[in-house]
C-alpha cells in the first residue's frame, strides 16, 4: 500500500462509487436472507411485538376468600365480579388460593374476614384485605389501584340515602392528549419500529463489512484504487436503501394493522428516518472495523446499539427514574432521540421544538461516527 | 465412539475459547448488561417535573400546590401561566403532565362544595402517565381528606394492602434475577449457532459431516461448549445477584440449576435448529435475532403474559423462556414448591428433545 496515500488523497470518483454500490447491491440481492431482513423480519416482529407487548391489564385473575357468607359481602362480591378489570375466582379459605398465588396463576387474594359484617354492624372500621403478588411490581399495583376503584364505587353507593357529608370531596378531570385510549400499544408500537431500524442498520453493516475482512475480500478491495470514503459510501447506500425499505413495511404495518395515526408529515418521517439510520449505519461501520471477524462484530453490535436501544432509549423504561450515571449515557444513545421523535411523528403531529433538537443531535452523532470510521481504517491499512 | 465424542468435544471447546476477543465477549458484555439492567429496568416513575397552571388566588390553591412541591416523586414545580404555554411544554415534552386550578376552586372549597381540578397527561407514554397521575390523585386525595378532617366520622370500612413475597414492589427484586436466564440464553444462542454457521461458510462442516461422526454426535460435540459456557455464566450471574444485590434465594437452588440445565439444552436445540438451515454467518445471525427478539419479549420478560391476546398464548407457552422465568421469579421470591418448579421443567424439557432431534435429522439429511 505505498501508492495507496495519493490516490486516498484524490477526490472521490462517481464512477467507482458507482461500481460499489453496484457490487454491494448485487451481493444484496443475491443473498435472499437480505431481503428477509428488508421485508419480513419487520413486520413480523412488529407484529409480534405490537400483540405481545402490553402494559394493559384487562383480565386480572383475583382470589376472593369470603370467610363468613352475609350480605354484605355477597354486594361487595358482586361489585368485584361486575368490574371488567376482573377475573373473580372464590374460596372459603385462604389456603386454597396462597398455592395458586406460589405457583403466579393468579395476581391478588382479596380476604373478607370473618368478623366483617360483624364490625360494619357495630359502627367499627372493617378491614378489606388485599395481598398481591409483589414478583410483579407493575401489575400488583394496577391490581391495587382497580380494587381500590370497585371500593370506593361500592362505599359510596353503599353510603347513598345516609348521612356522609360529601363536601370537601376534590374531584380530578384527567385528560391523556395524543392517546386518549391509553393503549400503551400506542407508544411501545414506535419504541419497537427503532428498535428494528436500530437492528436491521447496524448488525446488518456489521455484519456485511467483517464478513470482507474475514474472508479476506478486503484486502482485495484495499489493493484497488477504492478511497476509504468511497468505500463507505458504497456500503452506506445500499444498506440505507434496505432500511429505509423496513421504515416503510414498519410504517405501514402500524398504520393498518395497529391503528397508529400518523399525525405528522411523510416527509418529515423520512427524512428523520434517514438521519437516524445513518447513525446506525455509522455504528455498524465502525464496530466492524474494530472487530474484524463477523461473530465479534455482531457481539459488538448487540452491546453498542441494541441493548441500550431496549434499555435506555426510554422506549420501556422511563428514563427519568434511573441513576444520573445512567442519564449521562442515556443522553448519547442515538436511539433515545429517535424514540422521542418517531412518537411525536406519530401521535402528536411535526412538532419543532421535539424535532429540530433530535435530528440535530443524530446527524452530530453521524459525521462523529463516520470521521471515526475513516480514521480506524486508515489506520488499520497503515 | 466415547472418545471419537471426547476429541471433537476438545476440538470445539478450543475452537469456542482461543480467540482473546471471543473470550471476553463472554465475560463483559452480560456483566455490564447486569449492571445497566438493574438499574434502568424500572417502570416506576420518580425524579419527573410536573406542570401547574393556578388561576386561583385563594389560600386552598397555594396549600394544594405546595403539597405538589413536596412530593418526592416530582422534580419540580413549573408554574405555566396559560394553557397555551402548558400545551407547548407538554408537545415539548418538557412536562408530562400540567395541573389545572380553575379560578374558583378555593371559593368552591370554602362553601362547601366539590370543586374540580383538570389534569393534562402526555399520552405519548401512556404507562408513565398514568402512574403520574396515580400520584396526582394520591396527593389531591389527602389533601381533600384532611380538609375534610374533623367534619366527619370514622369510615365504614378501609382497604388494607399487602404486597407478598415482595413488600416493597421493588423492581430490583422482581426484574434482576430474570436476567440469571437472558443474559446466559444469548450467548449460548450465538455461541453455539454462528459455530456452526462459521463451519459450514468455511466448509469445514462438510469435512465433519463426512467423518466417522454421527449426526447425534456432531450436535452433542456443538452442544457442550454452549452448555459449559452458559452453565458458568449461570453460576456467576446467580452469585453476584444473591452478593451484590442483596435478593436472597427462597427456594431450593438445586432445583433451580435443573431448571437451568434444561433450558439451556432446550436454547441449544433452537441454536443448532437455526444453523442446520442456514448457510452462512449473517443468515444465521438473523435468524438468531428473528427468534431471541420474540423469545425475549414473549416471554413475560417485559410485560405480563396474561395481557397477550389468546391467540399469542401458545406462542408463550412453546417459548422455555416463558416457563424458566416463572421458575426463577419463583424459587427467587415466592418459595416455590418442589412440584410447580417440576410442573414448569417438563415443557422445556420437550422443547428440548423436539429441537435436538430435529437438529440431529437435518445435519443427517445434508450427508444423505
Amino acid at each position: 500500500m505505498s501508492d495507496g496515500g495519493e490516490n486516498r488523497a484524490a477526490a472521490p470518483s462517481l464512477r467507482r462509487i458507482r461500481a460499489l454500490i453496484r457490487k454491494e447491491a448485487l451481493q444484496v440481492l443475491r443473498d435472499p436472507s437480505s431481503l428477509v431482513v428488508a421485508f419480513v423480519l419487520p413486520a413480523l416482529l412488529l407484529f409480534l411485538f405490537g400483540f405481545g407487548i402490553s402494559f394493559d391489564a384487562t383480565r386480572l385473575k383475583i382470589g376472593l376468600v369470603v370467610e363468613q357468607p352475609t350480605p354484605d359481602t355477597a354486594s361487595f362480591a358482586a361489585s368485584l365480579s361486575d368490574s371488567p378489570y376482573f377475573d373473580v375466582r372464590r374460596a372459603a379459605h385462604r389456603q386454597a388460593l396462597v398455592d395458586e398465588l406460589s405457583a403466579g396463576r393468579i395476581n391478588g387474594i382479596i380476604v373478607l374476614a370473618g368478623d366483617f359484617s360483624e364490625r360494619l354492624a357495630r359502627g367499627d372500621t372493617a378491614g378489606i384485605q388485599v395481598i398481591t403478588d409483589g414478583s410483579d411490581p407493575n401489575t400488583a399495583g394496577l391490581a391495587t389501584g382497580y380494587v381500590r376503584g370497585v371500593w370506593q364505587v361500592w362505599q359510596s353507593q353503599r353510603a347513598l340515602g345516609r348521612d356522609v357529608p360529601q363536601a370537601g370531596q376534590i374531584s380530578i378531570d384527567a385528560r391523556f392528549w395524543f392517546n386518549a385510549e391509553l393503549e400503551s400499544r400506542r407508544f411501545l408500537v414506535p419504541g419497537s419500529i427503532s428498535l428494528i431500524m436500530m437492528m436491521i442498520g447496524s448488525l446488518l453493516t456489521a455484519l456485511v463489512v467483517s464478513r470482507e475482512w474475514e474472508r479476506g475480500t478486503m484486502e482485495a478491495l484495499l489493493a484497488t484504487p477504492v478511497t476509504t470514503l468511497e468505500f463507505i459510501i458504497g456500503k452506506v447506500v445500499p444498506n440505507l436503501v434496505l432500511g429505509m425499505c423496513a421504515m416503510g413495511v414498519c410504517v405501514v404495518t402500524s398504520i393498518f394493522v395497529f391503528g397508529i395515526p400518523l399525525r405528522g408529515s411523510i416527509v418529515t418521517l423520512i427524512a428523520f428516518t434517514g438521519v437516524f439510520l445513518l447513525v446506525a449505519l455509522g455504528i455498524g461501520l465502525l464496530v466492524s472495523t474494530v472487530a474484524r471477524t463477523q461473530f465479534l462484530a455482531s457481539q459488538l453490535a448487540m452491546l453498542v446499539a441494541f441493548l441500550p436501544g431496549v434499555y435506555l432509549s426510554g422506549f420501556l423504561f422511563e428514563v427519568a427514574s434511573m441513576p444520573a450515571v445512567l442519564r449521562v449515557i442515556a443522553k448519547i444513545i442515538p436511539a433515545s432521540y429517535y424514540v422521542r421523535g418517531l412518537n411525536t411523528i406519530l401521535l402528536a403531529g411535526d412538532i419543532p421544538a421535539v424535532l429540530i433538537p433530535a435530528t440535530g443531535v443524530l446527524l452530530l452523532m453521524s459525521v462523529i461516527l463516520f470521521a471515526l470510521t475513516i480514521l480506524t481504517s486508515r489506520q488499520r491499512l497503515d | 465412539m466415547l472418545t471419537r465424542l471426547a476429541a471433537l468435544i476438545v476440538k470445539e471447546l478450543l475452537a469456542a475459547f482461543r480467540d482473546p476477543k471471543a473470550r471476553a465477549s463472554f465475560v463483559i458484555p452480560p456483566i455490564l448488561q447486569l449492571f445497566l439492567f438493574a438499574y434502568a429496568a424500572t417502570l416506576e416513575v420518580s425524579n419527573v417535573p410536573v406542570g401547574v397552571i393556578n388561576d386561583d388566588w385563594g389560600t386552598a390553591s397555594v396549600q394544594l400546590v405546595s403539597r405538589f412541591e413536596r412530593a418526592s416523586a416530582f422534580s419540580e414545580i413549573r408554574l405555566y401561566p396559560s394553557v397555551k404555554a402548558a400545551q407547548a411544554a407538554i408537545d415539548a415534552q418538557d412536562v408530562m403532565a400540567v395541573v389545572r386550578i380553575g379560578q374558583d376552586f378555593s371559593r368552591t372549597l370554602s362553601a362547601g362544595e366539590s370543586p374540580s381540578i383538570q389534569v393534562l397527561l402526555d399520552g405519548r407514554k401512556s404507562n408513565s402517565a398514568q402512574i403520574v397521575n396515580n400520584y396526582i390523585a394520591t396527593i389531591v386525595a389527602q389533601f381533600s381528606a384532611d380538609w375534610r378532617l374533623g367534619r366527619e366520622r370514622a369510615q365504614p370500612t378501609e382497604l388494607v394492602d399487602r404486597s407478598w413475597y415482595n413488600p416493597n414492589r421493588d423492581y430490583q427484586k422482581a426484574m434482576v434475577p430474570i436476567l440469571i436466564a437472558t443474559l446466559p440464553m444469548t450467548i449460548v444462542l450465538m455461541v453455539v449457532g454462528m459455530s456452526v454457521a462459521r463451519e459450514q461458510e468455511l466448509g469445514t462442516f462438510e469435512q465433519l459431516l463426512v467423518s466417522p461422526l454421527q449426526p447425534l454426535e456432531i450436535v452433542v460435540g456443538k452442544a457442550v461448549p454452549g452448555l459449559i459456557v452458559g452453565l458458568a455464566q449461570c453460576v456467576v450471574m446467580t452469585l453476584i445477584v444473591v452478593y451484590v444485590f442483596a435478593i436472597p434465594i427462597t427456594g431450593s437452588i438445586a432445583m433451580l440449576f435443573l431448571a437451568l440445565t434444561v433450558f439451556l439444552i432446550s436454547i441449544i436445540g433452537v441454536a443448532l435448529f437455526i444453523s442446520s438451515l442456514v448457510s452462512n454467518q449473517q443468515q444465521a445471525m438473523m435468524g438468531i435475532m428473528v427468534c431471541m427478539m420474540p423469545a425475549m419479549l414473549l416471554s413475560g420478560f417485559s410485560s405480563p403474559v396474561q395481557n397477550m391476546p389468546t391467540w399469542l398464548q401458545p406462542l408463550a407457552a412453546i417459548n422455555p423462556l416463558t416457563h424458566m422465568l416463572v421458575i426463577i421469579r419463583g424459587v427467587f421470591l415466592r418459595d416455590m414448591p418442589f412440584w410447580l418448579v417440576a410442573e414448569r421443567i417438563w415443557p422445556m424439557a420437550v422443547m428440548a428433545v423436539v429441537t435436538i432431534t430435529a437438529a440431529a435429522w437435518m445435519f443427517r439429511r445434508k450427508v444423505e
